[in-house]
Formats: C-alpha cells, sequence, structure tokens
C-alpha cells in the first residue's frame, strides 16, 4: 500500500507484523431454564471467541406423548390436546384437528359456524404475532416496551375470546361438526371495537420498532436464509415467506372460505431476522383486512351445528392429511381411520418443529449474541416442538 | 429396481382410483419401472404406494424432475399397523407447480430398515430421527442417528401398538379392557392400599376383567359361598342375642352352639360379610327392643274434636311410658 501526501513525498508501506493467536473453543450451554429460549430448549453452542462455530439443539423437555394420548381417545375426545401443543394459536390448532376429523367422516358444517371459526383463527393469529413482536423486542433489547404495549393489545383479544368462550388460553371451543355454543351476543360489535384498537396498535408497534436504528442494526442480515435452503429445511410460515417465497397455504391450497377473501401475502427480500419481523408485521395488518370483510359477510342468524351428528364418531377406513396456515407455518394433522371410534394414528406436523431444525445453519459463523436473535426470530413454541 | 408389488400392499383393499390425468400418472411417466399403487384420500391427495426399496430414487427423481419439482417434504411419519407391518409415509409438495403427493411404502414390523432421505430434504434430519425413536425404523445414512424427543438413553419406541400406555392412563381411560387384553395388566402396588390389610395379604388377585369364564364362575361360587356363611354366622349370633347370652367377649356358655370361628372365613371376604361379622358384638350390648305398641289414630279435626284430643294425650302417654322403660334399661335396673 502506498500513501502520498499532498506534498508528493511517497510514504513507505507500513510494516504489519501478523501473528496467528491460539484460541480454544468453548461449549456454551444455554438452556433450558433461560428466559432467552423462549421455554424449554436447550442448546450447546461451540464458541470461538463470540463466533459460534456449531450447534446442537436439545428439544423433548415438553414431550407429552399427545399423539399416543390422542390414538387412545375417541375423536372428540383428543381435541384438548391441541389447546396444548400451540397454545399461543389453540384456535388455529383446534381447527386444524376438527377440520381433519369432519374431512374424514365427511361431516359438512354450516356457514355460520365456518365465518366463526375464521374469525378466531385470524384473531389468534393477530394475537400470536402480538406476542412474537414483544418477545422478540425483549430479545433485541426493548425490556418491558415491547412487552406492556403488545400485552395491552392482547388483552382486549383475549378479552374477547373470554366473553365468547369462558377462557383465555386453552379455549377448546371448537367442536367437531361446529362449535360449542353461540357466540355472545354482540360479538361482532364487540369484534370491530376490538379490531379498531387493535389496529391502532399495531402501528404503535411499527412506529416504536421498524425504524429504530438499533433494532434495525441487531436484525439486518441475521440469520439470512435463501429461499431453497428454507425450502429444504421444511420451513414454512412467515419464515419462509421472509425470503421470499410466497408460500401461504390459505392461497396455495385454499380451505375453509378463504377464497372469499381479498388480501396479499408479504413477501421478504432477503430472508434475514428483519424480514421476518415485517413479515409478520404487516401480515397482522392483512389479517384485520381479513376480518373486516368476514365481519362484514357473516351471516347473523343461523345453524351452528348440524342438525344430526352421530353420537359416536366412526368415520369409515381412510386417511387425510389435514394442512392449513397456522401463525407459525404449516400445522398439519395427519390421521388415519381404522373403522373404530378411536383414531388409529394422529401424527401432528408441527412448524416449529421444522422451522426449528433450521436453527444450525442460521447461527453458525455467527456473533453469539445474534444467535439468540435468530432464535428468536424462530417464534418458537416448544409445547408445539415436543408435542 | 424390482417391480414387484409387496404382499401387504395387494391384500389392501382397492382405494378409489385417482382420475385420469393427475399426479399418479406423471409419476408413472417419469418413473416407468417402479410401480405404484395409487389411491385417493379422504383430504383428495394421491397416495402413491411404492416398493421399499425405490423410496430414495422415487423421491429424487420427484425432486428434481422438471415435470414434478416435489421441492418441499412437508411431513414424514409412519404408521403402526401390527400384524401387516409399519408403513412409512412422506407428505410431499411442490411450490412452483402447487400439487401435492403421498408416497407411502410397508416395511415389516421388525427390524425395519429404510434408505434415508436427509441428503435429498434437509427437513427429514429430524423428522427421521423423531421416527426412529418412536417407531424403531432404522435410517441406513443418517447422519445424526440420536434420540431427539425422548431421553438418549432411552430405547423404547412408544407410538407402536405394542407400547401399553401408563398405569395411570388406563386408570383414566374409559376402555380398560381394550389395552387390558394385549398387555399384562400392572402389579398391584403393595403400598397404594395399605389400610386394606386382607386385600393386600391375598396372594395373586387378578382382575375380574383378565379371567376366564370359568374362573368367573368359580369366584361367583365363592362370593355366595362367602355370603352363605356370613349369613348363618349372623343367625347363631341373633339366637344367641335372643337367648339371652352375654355379650361377645365374655364367657361364652357351654350348652350354647359355638359359632363358626371368625378365621374360617376366607381372608379376602367381601365387605359385606366382614361388616355383618364385625358389627354384631356392638349389637349384643343392647337389649332387642321391644315390639312397638299399637298406636290409636288420631281422627280428624273437624269430625270429632273431643276425639282427637283424647288419641294425642293417649299417644303422648304411651311414648313416656316407652321412654321410661328405655331409661331404665339403660340404667340396669
Amino acid at each position: 500500500m502506498v500513501q502520498q501526501t499532498f506534498e508528493g513525498e511517497v510514504l513507505t508501506e507500513p510494516v504489519v507484523v501478523e501473528r496467528e493467536f491460539e484460541t480454544v473453543d468453548m461449549n456454551i450451554n444455554i438452556g433450558p431454564q433461560h428466559p432467552a429460549t423462549h421455554g424449554v430448549f436447550r442448546m450447546v453452542l461451540t464458541v470461538d471467541g463470540e463466533i459460534v462455530k456449531d450447534a446442537i439443539p436439545y428439544i423433548g423437555y415438553m414431550h407429552r406423548g399427545g399423539e399416543k394420548l390422542s390414538e387412545n381417545l375417541d375423536y372428540r375426545g383428543a381435541l384438548g390436546y391441541q389447546d396444548r401443543t400451540d397454545y399461543l394459536a389453540a384456535f388455529n390448532s383446534e381447527w386444524v384437528y376438527v377440520n381433519a376429523v369432519e374431512r374424514l367422516a365427511g361431516i359438512e358444517i354450516p356457514e355460520r359456524a365456518e365465518y366463526i371459526r375464521l374469525i378466531l383463527a385470524e384473531f389468534n393469529r393477530i394475537l400470536s404475532h402480538f406476542m412474537f413482536m414483544g418477545a422478540f423486542g425483549t430479545d433485541v433489547g426493548y425490556f418491558g416496551t415491547a412487552f406492556t404495549w403488545t400485552f395491552k393489545e392482547r388483552e382486549r383479544i383475549q378479552d374477547l375470546f373470554e366473553a365468547v368462550c369462558g377462557d383465555r388460553i386453552m379455549y377448546n371451543y371448537f367442536r367437531v361438526g361446529g362449535l360449542a355454543w353461540e357466540p355472545h351476543e354482540t360479538f361482532i360489535e364487540d369484534s370491530h371495537w376490538v379490531l379498531d384498537q387493535v389496529e391502532i396498535g399495531i402501528g404503535d408497534v411499527d412506529e416504536l420498532m421498524t425504524n429504530n436504528e438499533v433494532f434495525v442494526a441487531r436484525c439486518r442480515d441475521i440469520g439470512a436464509m435463501t429461499a431453497d435452503e428454507a425450502i429444504a429445511y421444511g420451513v414454512t410460515g412467515p419464515m419462509l415467506r421472509a425470503s421470499g417465497v410466497p408460500f401461504d397455504l390459505r392461497v396455495d391450497e385454499p380451505y375453509s372460505i378463504y377464497d372469499r377473501f381479498h388480501w396479499e401475502i408479504p413477501v421478504g427480500e432477503r430472508g434475514d431476522v428483519y424480514d421476518r419481523y415485517l413479515v409478520r408485521l404487516e401480515e397482522m395488518r392483512q389479517s384485520v383486512t381479513i376480518l373486516r370483510q368476514a365481519l362484514d359477510q357473516m351471516p347473523t342468524s343461523g345453524p351452528i351445528e348440524p342438525e344430526r351428528m352421530p353420537a359416536r364418531l366412526r368415520p369409515e377406513p381412510g386417511e387425510i392429511y389435514m394442512r392449513q396456515e397456522n401463525p407459525r407455518g404449516e400445522y398439519g394433522i395427519y390421521m388415519v381411520s381404522d373403522g373404530t371410534d378411536k383414531p388409529w394414528r394422529v401424527k401432528m406436523r408441527s412448524p416449529c418443529f421444522h422451522n426449528l431444525s433450521s436453527l444450525k445453519p442460521q447461527v453458525i459463523n455467527t456473533y453469539l449474541a445474534d444467535a439468540v436473535v435468530a432464535l428468536g426470530s424462530i417464534d418458537i413454541v416448544l409445547c408445539e416442538v415436543d408435542r | 429396481m424390482t417391480s414387484r408389488r409387496t404382499p401387504v400392499a395387494a391384500e389392501e383393499p382397492p382405494g378409489n382410483e385417482p382420475p385420469p390425468g393427475s399426479i399418479a400418472d406423471t409419476y408413472r411417466e417419469v418413473m416407468p419401472l417402479v410401480s405404484f399403487d395409487a389411491a385417493m384420500t379422504k383430504g383428495d391427495d394421491v397416495a402413491l404406494t411404492i416398493p421399499l426399496d425405490a423410496i430414495h430414487e422415487v423421491l429424487e427423481r420427484g425432486r428434481d424432475d422438471e415435470r414434478l419439482q416435489m421441492n418441499l417434504l412437508r411431513n414424514q411419519t409412519a404408521v403402526d399397523w401390527e400384524d401387516r407391518g409399519l408403513e412409512i409415509v412422506y407428505h410431499l409438495y411442490s411450490i412452483p407447480l402447487r400439487q401435492a403427493v403421498t408416497i407411502k411404502s410397508w416395511l415389516p414390523g421388525e427390524g425395519a430398515v429404510v434408505e434415508s432421505v436427509a441428503d435429498l430434504y434437509a427437513m427429514a434430519d429430524w423428522a427421521e430421527r423423531e421416527c426412529r425413536e418412536m417407531f424403531g425404523i432404522e435410517f441406513i445414512g443418517h447422519p445424526d442417528p440420536r434420540n431427539l424427543l425422548l431421553d438418549e438413553d432411552i430405547d423404547i419406541h412408544p407410538l407402536r401398538k405394542s407400547h401399553p400406555l401408563a398405569p395411570i392412563e388406563m386408570e383414566q381411560g374409559v376402555d380398560v379392557e381394550f389395552f387390558t387384553k394385549q398387555y399384562p395388566p400392572p402389579e398391584p402396588a403393595e403400598e397404594e392400599a395399605p389400610a386394606d390389610t386382607a386385600a393386600a395379604a391375598a396372594p395373586e388377585r387378578k382382575r375380574v376383567e383378565d379371567m376366564t369364564e370359568e374362573e368367573r364362575e368359580q369366584r361367583r361360587a365363592e362370593q355366595a359361598e362367602r355370603v352363605a356363611r356370613a349369613r348363618e354366622l349372623a343367625a347363631v349370633r341373633r339366637a344367641e342375642r335372643l337367648a339371652g347370652a352375654p355379650p361377645a367377649g365374655g364367657p361364652r356358655p357351654e350348652g350354647a352352639a359355638p359359632p363358626p370361628p371368625p378365621a374360617a372365613a376366607p381372608a379376602a371376604a367381601p365387605a359385606a360379610a366382614e361388616a355383618a361379622a364385625s358389627s354384631a358384638p356392638v349389637q349384643d350390648d343392647r337389649p332387642p327392643a321391644p315390639p312397638p305398641p299399637e298406636l290409636p289414630t288420631i281422627p280428624d279435626a273437624e269430625e270429632d274434636p273431643e276425639g282427637r284430643a283424647a288419641a294425642q294425650a293417649e299417644r303422648v302417654r304411651i311414648g313416656r311410658e316407652l321412654a321410661a322403660a328405655r331409661r331404665a334399661q339403660l340404667r340396669g335396673d
């Protein structure tokens, strides 16, 4: 390197002494009881200084054998386990399960029940994404602020759920064939009011986080995955869409009555943590759009369950893989019937299980602090990962 | 590439064939040497059953072929069909072409070995680990075959149908017979029933659900015998009481017929008989109640007011007499 001064004097190249420092790799155990792991998740990181060289994730601390238990209960009895897999999106999980049983048994459900299910599930998507905003904001440095702001909005939605079904977390409100009971009289008005408030809340979160310099610096180009890489790992949901793949089961394999509404699929460009955040933020706004249309179209009266339902469900032998778009990705129920009143096989395909398996390529050769951010951007629910 | 049909698959009832032009025909065009048994599932997906040794090739060519482009392995699991063996299931989806397919294959129940597809789909890494620990299927060529959800040292396969539920679920579940038919019932824990010493000391109490018809018949006969013996005992006690015998525990008169000793009853006597036997001495302390005197009926007030007052006075007098007699008895006069 030759430098020239203003006077034209040529300086000689500075002498650089290169010397290799010998470093020793160190294993760091994070979890299973650690606030940054969002549940009982454990990973053993091999670090070279601040750089992560290897990561071994350990899961299964929350494994309760929900599949085995569901196989030993009748078709209706196993519904409660769905609330306990993805507890942040319990309505969505319940919906997949009851849809699988209904398709397997050939049960038609009334239109009004379908609308109410969709409305509750979309509200639950907003609820779940608010939880992500709060927890992820805490990961990147908004200690308290993000949590309290988003929980204020979550309270409104949870109050609505409580008025509908009497519970705030474990709803158990959907039934095979319809709903447990009628929602309260002012359901539509309350929903509109909650939507108005929630829309303001989404704007608040947007203003708080999106353009914050520190937030962008912590999230940009962290944990980036290409589209092919994400697909190979079975990543679905907002993480896959952040990588630029417009794959949304509500559009690609339309189920229920999603073909009656108009909305857009937000897609990211770089596939990094910041895009995942942006995709989720935009998804909340799109959910509000869907909800407004659904609330306007919803029939105000009508049955919420079929006129005749068998006392004991005995679907004909057959199988179904029912999949729907949960807040975290593709939630699937693979159910096999052998003609008796119990399912022969129930497999829950949980999106977080596969999203989490892509953690290792994301964190290798990044800083240790960024590994925590990458983990937070997956939005894991360990109950759903372990089932 | 063999084109043999597994005998298990041949026994399967023929499912409804997918319509012509479906993805099953595309698979047959791409891989003409592989035999595809196509059927429609209840979810309107095409399910293709292929020979076991063709799994890796079918998935690889399905991923790379222009007409299929199955780039997303969305789900991978297995089903335990007990006598018919295991069935391994792959759910594939093509994001660019928006088409889904289910690939299935039959495995033997024991010693099942499948070629791993973790080199094709990174997603299969964890899915096969879960499948391996839950069903005991070995995946050849898997990079990291450790337990995933279960403890690393555990070598059980919980999702096999031969694996019983824990006893607590057996007790909570409605259909207990379903499990007891197939699996040996849990040994009755002795510390569970410390109070019922007679039952705990009984050798090998068998559950009613497990008994054969002969054993049930024998059990009924034993119960009837115990009840008869208890009734006999109670009758003897009653006769002793009426004869003015001293209460139990005191010296028994020589002439009185001794009742059968309680030890003669089997240790696991039914609770009713034991209660009858144990409560008999308590009743011996009290003298038998005299037969109730006839009480005058009270006439209606409008018809016969004087007779009504007289009848009421008579009933009060009888009651006082009875109470006085009772007091005298209790005092020991």
